[in-house]
Order: C-alpha cells, then structure tokens, then sequence
C-alpha cells in the first residue's frame, strides 16, 4: 500500500525542500510540513508500534489529540509526527 | 509571575473573537494557545513555505479567517500572544500553570475565558487501529493545510455537514473517493432542515455547493450506512460497510466490501472538557453537544466565576457561533471590569443572543441527524482496541461494563483505560457512550474519567522546573 499518498500541486507553492533520515532512510520534505506529512508522502505510514499487541499505528486524529503518531526525532522520544515541523537533516525513528 | 485582566486559552474563532472584543475596549489580554499561530483548527493557518497561488479557491471559511485575522490585528498592541503554549494545570487562586520553550510558567488572571475546541469522535470498530484510518479532521488538515492527499481511494464514513466539507475539499485536491456514507437518516428530515436553513442563507449556500461538487465526480452519498471493519496487512485495503437501521444497527446479510487504500470518520465532534473540569465547572451530559459540556450563564459565564467557556469545547456548534459566543464573553468581561457605559453594549449583547438562536435553530436540526444511536458502539469486536495508548480491548473491559453501578473511573482504575498519553482523551468519549448503552446511569457530574494536572503530556525536565518563576 506504500506510495499512494501524494502532494497536491493544485493551488499552492511550496518553498525550499532538504532532506530528513527516518529509520536511516533519507526522504524529502518541504518547508513547513510536518513529519508526519514528508513520511506519509514517501509512503511511510507507520509511526510506532502499539505496545502491547504491537501492531502498526500511524496518524489518526491528524491535530495533535491521540498520541499515535509519537516518533523519536533527534533522540528526543514521543514527539507528535503530525504537528512536528521537519527540519533539514532531522533524525526521526518510528 | 505574568497577570492578565483576561487570559484566554485557545486561538480558534472563540478565543480570537473574544480577544478581540476585549481589547478592542481597553483590556489587556493574554492568550495561550497550542499553536503556532492564530486560528485554531478550522482557521488555521498556512505553515511558512507554503504559499497560496489562488486564495478565492480557499473558500468561505477561509475568507471570515482573513477578516478575524484583521480584526485581530487591529487590538494586536494590547495581545500578548503566547504560541506552542500548553496549559497543562488551573489552579485555586486565579492561577494557570502552561509549558513553553521547554519551561513551565504561570500566569495569574483575573477572568479566564477557555476556548479549548474539539475533535473528531472516536468511534471503536475492528481495524479502526490500521494505518490509513483516520479523522475527518485530521483528513481535512492534511489536505488543507499540508496539502498532501492520504491516499487514492478514499471511503468517508460518519454523520453530519462535515462530511460533505471534507469530501468537497478532498474532490477539489483531485481524490477519488469511493463513496460516503451517512450513517444518519437524512431523507426523513428535509422539511426540518429546510426550516432550520431559514434564515441561515450562508450554510445554505455552501451546503448546496459541496453537494453538487459531489454529485459531479460522481461520488455515492449512501445513507444509512456504516463501515463495520477496515482490512488489511499494516494497512487499510478493503472497508467492509452495511445498511443500518434507524438505531444505527447494522441490518445483517447487506455488508459490502470496497477496496478502498483510505478511511476517514467523522462522527460528528466530542468536547474537549479537561479545561473546565479542572477548573471544577459544573458540566451536565449530552451526546448531541458532544458529551460534557460546563453549564453556562447568558453570557458564557461557567458556575465558577469569572471563567467563561466558548466555541465548540462548550458544545459543539461550529466556527459561527464560536465567533459570536467569544464576542458575548468579550464584552462580559468588559463589563465585569467595569470598562464599559452598559446600554450600547445591553444592545449588542441583545443581537448576538439573537444571532445564537437563529444559528442553534439549524444546529438543533443537524443534531436530531447526527446524535450517536446505540448501533454505533455495537461495533466492536472483542479484539477491538478500545483504549489506543495502552492496547486495551473490549474483551477486557466488557465484563465491567455490565456491573451494576460502575463507574467510568473504577474501570480506569482495573484496566488502565484512559491512563495513557492521550490523557483518555480518545478512549473516555467511547467509555462513557458503552456504559451509557448498557443502561448505565452517567453521572451529571463528569465522574467519567477524572481529569488532574498535567492534562496534556508536558516533559518532567518541564515540571520540575515548574517552580521556577513564581
């Protein structure tokens, strides 16, 4: 199911793109989207595993409520992916 | 430590209109707000990178955001404007604890007006834990404001006006959507729509316009039906959906399954109430309004003096009239600080009261649609994920449930549901609508789960610093 998330084109510009390594993968990401959004847009959709069934969990509420989309960026642990501005050269793990 | 005539949590329209009455006669304010800028959700701003190449497209809502905006602008020099501040403790003696940068501080205020907002009601059915199952909001702020579509084929399945938002807004980014469902019965209810539209010209407009946008993609608007599971492997791949009947109860042997990669659920908005229960509101119950929602005076005014609530963390109501009770609140504390000659502003008073009512005639109507029947939490399974931060299932909390008497605190308490980093944010809504199901009483009072500070997840390096300034 990977890679079915896009960019909409329509209607908007974006500014500078740079680079980000999530799980020691580099992806691209756009000025001011969040980490949630660059992982999604390169078809990564898992952000953590639940902690006891551990099963794959991604974003849900998408505005900072539920807590699923808590990933590691720079060693720092449950940082929100989907409110989380990316950053050039950001280290996320999920 | 900071004071404040009046301090306002939340930026969305109830904050900011409320800012900006307020300041607009004299008071200084300050506000503390999550977000990086002004606008809460529904009026939330472009992240610096992206630029707009056609702001007409934006819509309505986007159009009143710019005129708030203004306004705002305009009463800036009495502001003070606290970003990425979270409020995680209100405390006796007029005081709010919030971490910023890293820091907890506190600020004294003399009124307090909460704006807290709302979410998307979580509603538990097997595989609503894959990934590509998500909120219509947050749906809606991936495209809107990340400008990033979630997916090729898209199922909306819920209830309500912001469905028919969302799907306008995911058409116009180029989606594909497979269908949406309304759970509700609307086809029964057009004369009363109709009635509450009376009046309310601006709904009306832009309810027609998202409706034919719909019907030209050709997208199915399936009434009285729900999605009964999401498949697949780390992903969504197929939506199993079923006709209800007029309790939302699924009518067996009618499942259908689409192959869909997306799913968004809007069910209508919960309250988020952690504000004005901490601060020991008095709050009553209704699923309608979104679960709790603080008692309030004319004037927004809770049963704790000198703390008013608007916007839909009262009850759920939308953008509209979340401007015009944040005005009603403004010009209330305004009064109350004594800056204001009383019959102008009797007058206006007068007339926004008036517009509330016109507004809440409609609202009642979409509710009559839109209010949880019990079919929609017979969903889950036993393997359900009822409680996401601590995976815990039906299964697990079913026998408790049934008991007689219990309360939503004493199954937190033997099965840590609700203890998580979401603070029972998600799993609390779903707990209180079961127990309320099986013929529970549910307390006026909000026993469901108790709130206590920090209500949000603030770091310990943020607490143990929290002395520092006071």
């Amino acid at each position: 199911m990977a890679g079915n998330a896009h960019r909409i084109e329509k209607g908007v510009s974006r500014g500078n793109h740079f680079e980000i390594i999530v799980d020691g993968r580099r992806i691209t990401a756009y000025e001011g989207e969040t980490i949630g959004t660059a992982m999604m847009a390169a078809g990564l959709y898992i952000l953590r595993t639940s902690t006891e069934k551990k099963e794959p969990r991604g974003i849900f509420c998408g505005i900072g409520v539920c807590q699923e989309c808590r990933v590691t960026v720079n060693g720092i642990p449950n940082i929100q992916a989907c409110k989380t501005l990316a950053t050039p050269e950001c280290c996320v793990e999920s | 430590m900071e004071k404040a005539e009046l301090a306002i949590i939340g930026g969305g329209p109830g904050g900011i209109s409320a800012a900006v009455e307020a300041a607009g006669s004299g008071v200084n304010v300050t506000i503390l707000d999550e977000n990086a800028r002004i606008g809460g959700q529904i009026f939330r701003q472009l992240e610096k990178g992206f630029t707009l190449t056609n702001p007409e497209a934006m819509g309505r809502d986007y159009q009143k955001s710019v005129d708030l905006f203004r306004q705002f602008k305009k009463v800036a020099s009495r502001i003070n404007y606290l970003n990425h501040a979270t409020v995680w403790g209100i405390f006796d003696d007029h005081r709010i604890a919030y971490g910023r940068n890293g820091k907890s501080k506190t600020i004294e205020y003399k009124n307090l007006v909460i704006a807290s907002g709302a979410y998307d009601r979580p509603v538990p059915f097997p595989g609503w834990t894959l990934p590509g199952v998500l909120t219509a909001g947050g749906a809606q702020n991936l495209v809107k404001n990340q400008r990033i579509l979630p997916g090729k084929k898209i199922l909306l399945a819920g209830t309500g006006p912001l469905q028919l938002v969302v799907a306008h807004q995911l058409i116009q980014a180029g989606a594909d959507i497979a269908a949406i469902l309304e759970v509700g019965d609307v086809k029964g209810m057009w004369l009363k729509l109709m009635q509450g539209m009376w009046g309310n010209w601006g709904y009306a407009g832009d309810g027609l316009r998202y409706v034919q946008t719909i019907h030209k993609a050709g997208v199915p608007i399936m009434q009285n039906h729900i999605i009964t599971r999401a498949n697949g492997n780390q992903h969504v791949e197929e939506a199993v959906i079923a006709r209800v009947d007029k309790d939302w109860r699924v009518i067996h042997g009618t499942q259908k399954s689409l192959k869909v990669d997306t799913v968004c659920l809007g069910y209508g908005l919960v309250t988020s109430t952690e504000l004005t229960r901490l601060a020991q509101c008095d709050h009553t119950y209704d699923s309608g309004l979104g679960g709790y929602v603080p008692v309030r005076s004319e004037t927004m005014e809770t049963s704790q003096k000198g703390i008013f609530a608007v916007g839909d963390g009262a009850g759920v109501a939308g953008s509209q009239v979340a401007l015009t009770e944040g005005q009603i609140a403004g010009i209330a504390v305004v009064q109350a600080l004594g800056r204001a000659s009383g019959a102008e502003q009797k007058k206006t008073l007068a007339g926004l009261q008036k517009k509330l009512a016109r507004h809440h005639r409609l609202r009642q109507v979409l509710d009559d649609i839109s209010r949880p029947r019990p079919g929609l939490y017979e969903l889950a399974e036993d393997e359900t994920i009822i409680c996401r931060c601590e995976d815990i299932t039906f299964k697990q909390i079913k026998p408790l449930i049934q008991k007689e008497g219990i309360k939503a605190k004493d199954i937190k308490r033997r099965t840590r549901v609700g203890m998580g980093s979401c603070g029972g944010r998600m799993c609390g809504p779903i707990l209180i609508e079961l127990l309320r199901n099986l013929g529970m009483q549910v307390s006026k009072q909000p026993d469901g789960l108790n709130v206590r500070p920090p209500v949000k997840p603030v770091s310990l390096g943020v607490l143990a610093g929290a002395g520092d300034n006071q």
